[in-house]
């Protein structure tokens, strides 16, 4: 089986990739587009690489040329009979040289794109019809994407849907964080769709004194966001953890989890705050 | 802050919702079975 995707940095498609693939039995290939690789990869699969930088979302738009003529290269070796691709530039590129060596594609849709891309969707709107209408076959991750794809898209291609897979976490790895005050606490990528600047206004209306916000994760606001702690006058009773290979940690610590996406397709973080029975809010 | 707590308290005894609920999502082999049968369904057609 063959997976095409854009990379395999931190986030929640990578992570459903990564759980597909190390679960399978069979032997899989990966190949990834740029070499952002962050998460491990089990025995059975083998990971390729087309080029070995990482790319914005724009220049590899400009590059779609270069990409296919060398995934080409590497497709055409395994002469496949199907290839399942995880992002939108992995897709488009599926579809394409699904046409010219002959083989199926399967696209994964994994985020809700008609609200994450906005007025941007002016073009990415007809480039959406155009290409996913070609796949052999859909695969969403919510039932609202598909209805959006259908509905907004006007998508007449056979869509699934299969909801990500939750992996429990193992609980003897717990530390046990020291705690004196009622914590809330929120996780992910530190950009504006998360919109972790709601979560840090909301926080300095209540009687924070008597409580803190845990921010986990990383990401392009950090320092902006730091630097609104200070000015709420709230630094002192938010911590940001930065990036963690252990969340569940904090978790577990914590007493409510806070959540403010503008725009999400099946967030992971959600249930894994169900399983540690968080209020989320 | 201890009405919070109380309501917190009370939101865990009936969490055993969210726990069944989260069940449903970490069935892996129903998960693997799920996503070769599109490819095989697909296939077909």
């Amino acid at each position: 089986m063959i997976f095409l995707v854009d990379g395999l940095g931190l986030g929640g498609s990578e992570r459903t990739v990564q759980i597909l693939c190390n679960n399978l039995s069979e032997e899989v290939i990966v190949i990834s587009l740029t070499n952002d690789i962050k998460y491990d990869l089990g025995s059975n699969v083998i990971l390729l690489t087309v080029f070995n930088a990482k790319y914005p979302g724009y220049l590899k738009l400009l590059m779609l040329p270069l990409f296919l003529i060398r995934l080409r290269r590497v497709l055409v070796k395994f002469k496949p009979s199907e290839v399942v691709s995880f992002h939108p530039f992995a897709n488009i590129n599926n579809i394409l040289l699904a046409k010219l060596i002959g083989y199926r594609s399967y696209i994964s849709e994994r985020q809700f794109s008609e609200r994450y891309y906005g007025f941007r969707n002016i073009y990415i709107k007809p480039i959406i019809n155009f290409f996913y209408n070609k796949a052999n076959a859909i695969i969403c991750n919510d039932l609202e994407i598909k209805e959006s794809l259908i509905r907004y898209y006007k998508i007449k291609t056979d869509i699934y849907v299969l909801n990500n897979l939750f992996v429990r976490p193992s609980m003897t790895h717990l530390e046990s964080l020291p705690k004196s005050k009622f914590r809330y606490i929120t996780i992910g990528r530190l950009s504006n769709e998360k919109n972790t600047r709601d979560i840090l206004k909301a926080f300095s209306k209540i009687d924070y004194n008597h409580c803190e916000l845990v921010v986990v994760g990383n990401g392009p606001n950090m320092r902006k966001l730091k630097k609104l702690a200070i000015d709420l006058n709230i630094f002192n009773n938010v911590i940001f953890t930065g990036y963690t290979t252990d969340p569940f940690s904090y978790l577990n610590s914590s007493d409510v989890f806070v959540f403010s996406s503008l725009n999400e397709g099946f967030p992971n973080v959600v249930l894994e705050a169900m399983y540690f029975v968080l209020p989320i809010f | 802050m201890d009405e919070i707590r109380n309501d917190l308290n009370l939101y865990r005894k009936f969490s055993i919702l969210s726990q069944v609920r989260i069940n449903y999502y970490m069935d892996i082999e129903k998960y693997i079975a799920q996503f070769k049968n599109i490819l095989i369904k697909n296939e077909a057609i």
